[in-house]
């Protein structure tokens, strides 16, 4: 009997054996038990690392998958920062145990920033970076130094990056890239750096470059760095480098950012925008411009660059106008014209941000991720901005939802009056599962108005300085007196969401050490707080790890 | 042109090819089948008619492509399938178990074959994937009591396995 004429035998609802079999199984009452290993990791694959700890402590059988399917995290784990996995490895090479384990880490972290009104300094390590630059690799414990000058002209064969460690304060390893040893180094920084995982940083490099006839270009080198571990010992770290990417712009100015799944986005002087994808060493270019700013000069000071995972937003910082552009559309576009493109985005186009130029003292724009319950053609885009006034500091929010065309939107042409529309006007009325419109001012009473932190100095001098905004986090220094140390307070207040402020404030030696230095950066995912001290003939990076 | 369904509790459907067509199980046992009806052994009336429903609504949408291990986390759910997945528990867990052995991907869940940034934007033609999202969404942001609470779900850990986990679980006091 052929194989599936035999299977429909077996179930031939007259053959009475499996019919009962069937009969039973199918009346069976159903509950969440009944749902098997593939189905509960397709669940798993649309929650947070959050929700999947919780689910992993509902039940001994749930349990037991998250530590034994490593495809139970297999979304989450992208989410977790490197800093918290106790060894050095690519994702994929961590058993489901380890995920777990360094889930519940990053859960403890955070929630250690959330809730700790007063927070004591953990861990502290110093750093001696006399005529170093320094750059801080986001969501990692990694500081490269470089020891180049900058304005001082020379010609170098190859490029030094020392790898700090900042959980010890120890260099782990130093990564050479080589570079043409013909021109004269005008300048020389880190563009951007992402952490893919904890064994894998991009790393994006731009030098202005001089030739003997006196023409400057600006090359870039974009390159992988691969950090491996010995199994034996923890501490001995190897770093190697793959050359991704090289290329030259005949601009002198640049910034840059990656997106979190790997493009590089340049922007250049002259306001064009270079797009490479690193898997597929694809590069599209393309210029944007607002009709009335097409002819400003250093354009790249004026724009401010975000990446989520499917949006490129910029801010111009003379306009307050956001426009954001679709990225998978863009780049579907682009392959498709295989040239560079121009978009020219008018008024309706854009989200103005409502503040007036004078009151924003510091500012960060938010990009929404599209799991973050809004459907994937509308994201929600935060704009925090600070304002200090005598006697307290206030934070402003603002949240707007950007409608994103559809592809079919896109009109095929590279005239400017016709050009290619990626961005809707604000969507009026939302209805999304969230938010009710497409401004919301959270705290009603005082429209925008989220926080206001009262300076804690009553009287005498009141000092205020380094107001600094990282992600949701804003941190500001205050003291009474540059020699009272008691009276000194390091402010970091986070927004979280709708009228949730929390904060954190680290009195007494700490924080008169704290004021005394410049502080530097914040990094909520890691718990790392790093001050850089350049008040002397020598600079030293104090590292602090709120944990 | 249509085919016959037969459940498992002996009701016999009369489906529309096209319609059938989106059920990845039928689709491969109809050419072989004949005229002959199809049974279903696992998947009761009820439920059937619930998700030749979903077939029905959902006929002319493109199909799938195949899992390239894409992400799709959105837990969005169109306005119609939110409406369509409003059921008890039992149905919630039997559409879904029914899915699964139908091979019905987009009821199910759905991945889809573009690059991953790519795929939250197919997502949205798709009515993919509403069965778990539904579960998904129903987890979210609940404590493991609470989920036990919902689920119906007794605790079955040893009291050192409940102190090591509320040891874990000392970062979601507010949960």
């Amino acid at each position: 009997m052929p194989i599936f004429a035999l299977i429909l035998h077996l179930y031939n609802p007259h053959t009475s054996a499996v019919t009962g079999v069937a009969k039973r199984m199918a009346h069976a009452m159903k509950s969440v038990h009944s749902l098997n290993r593939d189905v509960l990791i397709i669940i798993a694959e649309h929650l947070s690392v959050a929700d999947l700890v919780a689910m992993s402590q509902t039940t001994r059988s749930w349990h037991s998958l998250s530590r034994q399917e490593s495809s139970f995290w297999r979304y989450a784990r992208e989410d977790i920062s490197t800093v918290v996995f106790k060894r050095i490895a690519p994702l994929p090479k961590y058993s489901a145990e380890e995920i777990r384990a360094a889930a519940i880490e990053a859960l403890r972290v955070q929630s250690k920033w959330e809730k700790s009104p007063i927070i004591k300094i953990k861990q502290g390590s110093r750093i001696d970076v006399t005529n170093k630059t320094i750059h801080f690799v986001p969501g990692t414990r990694w500081m490269l130094c470089t020891k180049f000058l900058p304005y001082s002209p020379s010609l170098i064969t190859s490029l030094s990056f020392e790898f700090y460690d900042l959980k010890s304060g120890q260099l782990s390893g130093i990564v050479d890239i080589e570079l043409e040893d013909i021109y004269n180094t005008l300048e020389l920084q880190i563009l951007t750096s992402l952490a893919l995982s904890p064994a894998e940083i991009l790393l994006a490099v731009r030098r202005q470059r001089q030739r003997e006839s006196g023409s400057d270009d600006t090359v870039y080198y974009v390159r992988r760095i691969h950090l491996s571990q010995d199994n034996h010992n923890l501490d001995d770290i190897r770093f190697s480098v793959e050359e991704v990417l090289t290329f030259v712009s005949e601009f002198q100015y640049a910034s840059g950012i990656f997106s979190p799944d790997g493009r590089l986005f340049v922007i250049e002087s002259n306001g064009q925008i270079d797009i490479y994808d690193l898997q597929t060493l694809n590069r599209w270019m393309f210029s944007w411009y607002l009709p009335k700013y097409r002819e400003i000069p250093y354009f790249r000071h004026k724009i401010q660059l975000a990446a989520s995972e499917d949006l490129l937003v910029m801010f111009n910082r003379s306009t307050h106008d956001v426009v954001a552009l679709h990225i998978p559309t863009l780049t579907r576009v682009l392959q498709k014209q295989d040239t560079s493109i121009r978009f020219c985005f008018q008024k309706r186009h854009t989200y103005r941000v409502p503040m007036r130029a004078g009151h924003i003292d510091q500012y960060q724009l938010l990009t929404g991720r599209p799991d973050e319950g809004l459907t994937p053609s509308t994201r929600k885009i935060d704009f925090l901005c600070c304002k200090r006034e005598t006697n307290e500091i206030m934070l402003k929010a603002f949240q707007g939802f950007l409608n994103i065309d559809s592809e079919e939107d896109f009109i095929d042409t590279a005239s400017p009056e016709k050009a290619r529309k990626v961005l809707k006007k604000p969507v009026e009325h939302y209805d999304g599962p969230h938010s009710p419109c497409y401004l919301q001012n959270i705290y009603p009473q005082e429209p925008g108005v989220i926080v206001h932190a009262p300076l804690k100095s009553q009287d005498h001098l009141r000092y205020c300085r380094n107001m600094s905004i990282y992600g949701r986090i804003v941190v500001f220094y205050e003291a009474q007196c540059l020699n009272t140390a008691d009276m000194r307070h390091l402010h970091i207040v986070g927004v979280d969401t709708a009228k949730r402020r929390r904060g954190i404030q680290v009195i007494g030696k700490d924080a008169d050490s704290l004021v005394r230095h410049g502080f530097t950066r914040i990094d909520e995912e890691t718990g790392l707080v790093f001050i850089w001290d350049r008040s002397g003939n020598c600079s030293e990076i104090t590292v602090l790890w709120l944990q | 042109m249509s085919i016959t369904i037969v459940t498992s509790d002996n009701e016999q459907f009369c489906v529309e090819k096209l319609v059938a067509q989106r059920i990845a199980l039928i689709e491969d046992m109809v050419e072989n089948a004949g005229d002959r009806p199809i049974p279903l052994p696992n998947v009761t009336a009820s439920v059937l008619r619930k998700i030749l429903e979903y077939c029905e609504h959902h006929k002319n949408d493109p199909l799938p492509p195949y899992d390239d291990g894409s992400r799709s986390r959105t837990t969005h759910i169109s306005e119609w399938d939110q409406k369509f997945i409003t059921v008890d528990q039992e149905m919630l867990f039997e559409i879904i178990l029914a899915a699964n052995y139908l091979e019905m991907k987009p009821l199910l869940y759905v991945r889809l074959n573009v690059p991953r940034v790519q795929c939250l934007t197919a997502c949205n033609a798709v009515a993919g994937d509403i069965g778990c999202k539904t579960v998904a969404n129903m987890i979210k942001g609940k404590s493991p009591e609470e989920i036990r609470k919902l689920f119906n779900i007794v605790n079955n850990f040893t009291p050192e396995e409940e102190a090591q986990i509320r040891k874990e679980a000392e970062w979601a006091e507010d949960r």
